[in-house]
């Protein structure tokens, strides 16, 4: 399963890989407002502020019939 | 003459290096902690960077390995590495230095990676495997851009992005300029230069070009075909894969490279999930690249591996029959 966060604003993608959460042991990144972080809390390319309410988070899972 | 969407303007052929070495010199100036790593090869703007940025240079030599473990350190230490070399090299030779030194802690570290069939670079340097043996490496993402202006672009989205990424540097002809200068690139956003109602080829990097040359032989017969820039491998734009296939029922996807496990693959997977629909792949169909003449008429490759135009062409014509015989 891949996570993907993109800036509310402009869309820019920010993050893309493992699902955050996913692993048990040794996580690089603890969670989805670390990322923000390390982008100074400040969308690189549009300037809008990043807060977890300001992104758009999606957890990709599997495909099926119905999707 | 087709007709395109916004932001499309077909002009002459322009190398792609020009743009990615605009935006990475650009990246250097604004951003001081990026910091370049060769190995023992070119390095865009080379020049301007000896001159101007002698000390943000690592000449690591020919151990592409040990190259990715500095990378690696440096990135852990904040900054932002930036190696360049053929992909065999800089991340086939050091594959498993990028998995367990680079990826499993997702540290920010950019590739410039030369890969594709071109000229008479040989079977060693002509590789066309790498970038499908990238796809399956959770956390890397992937981008190959289809012209200059979307070359520039797409190194600038990969040095303001924080996390690994490979932006592929082609070998092959030139493309064509296929962009505006105000089109916006998004990381993992597909963009569709002509919708089309017939099919839609589905290409990436310089089979772009030979798309948009398709079209043109396919308009004469009276067939109106979409073309879908997918410029990111990964994370793959599935909505615009599945908004293509509900559109005109029927793929052709195009790549300078293996086809087995690239983009071919990628898009086959998410219509068999989504919607099942009639595609054709063009690519290279599991065997190694070689040496090939290039004269003034004829690039020996393109048509000893079936990936110009009129190929296709041919695979256009060849899904419309898979189409017709799916609708019974």
């Amino acid at each position: 399963m891949s996570e993907t966060i993109k800036c509310g604003s402009c869309g820019m993608l920010l993050y893309f890989g493992e699902e955050i959460k996913r692993r048990l042991y040794m996580r690089a990144i603890p969670d989805e407002s670390a990322v923000l972080a390390d982008y100074g809390n400040k969308c690189p390319r549009c300037g809008a502020a990043l807060s977890t309410d300001s992104v758009k988070i999606e957890i990709k899972r599997r495909a099926t019939h119905e999707s | 003459m087709a007709t395109w969407n916004k932001y499309v303007s077909i002009g002459a052929p322009a190398m792609t290096g020009k743009g990615i070495g605009k935006a990475i010199k650009q990246a250097f100036i604004d951003n001081p902690k990026a910091i370049a790593i060769l190995e023992d090869m070119q390095f865009p703007e080379i020049e301007w960077f000896t001159d101007n940025m002698f000390d943000r240079m690592i000449e690591c030599g020919i151990a592409e390995q040990n190259a990715t473990g500095v990378a690696a350190g440096l990135a852990a230490e904040g900054f932002v590495p930036v190696t360049y070399n053929f992909l065999f090299a800089s991340m086939g030779r050091a594959y498993n230095q990028i998995r367990q030194s680079i990826l499993v802690d997702r540290f920010n570290v950019k590739f410039l990676a030369r890969e594709g069939i071109w000229g008479e670079v040989g079977v060693s340097h002509a590789t066309i495997e790498g970038w499908g043996s990238l796809r399956n490496l959770p956390n890397m993402v992937l981008i190959n851009p289809a012209d200059s202006v979307e070359a520039e672009k797409a190194t600038t989205a990969m040095m303001q992005y924080i996390g690994p990424c490979a932006v592929k540097m082609e070998m092959s002809p030139n493309p064509f300029t296929i962009f505006t200068d105000d089109y916006q690139f998004d990381i993992g956003k597909a963009y569709s230069l002509r919708d089309g109602k017939d099919a839609t080829i589905i290409a990436t990097g310089y089979m772009v070009t030979e798309a948009i040359k398709a079209v043109d032989i396919l308009e004469k017969e009276g067939l109106d075909v979409g073309v879908l820039n997918m410029s990111t491998l990964k994370p793959l734009d599935e909505e615009a894969i599945i908004a293509a296939a509900a559109r005109t029922g029927a793929i052709v996807t195009a790549e300078n490279s293996s086809d087995i496990n690239g983009l071919g693959d990628a898009v086959a997977c998410c219509l068999c999930e989504n919607l099942p629909t009639p595609l054709v792949k063009v690519g290279i169909e599991d065997e190694f690249g070689q040496s090939g003449l290039i004269t003034s008429e004829r690039d020996e490759l393109m048509d000893h591996f079936a990936l110009s135009a009129d190929d296709i062409a041919v695979s256009v014509r060849e899904v419309l029959k898979k189409k017709a015989k799916f609708a019974k």
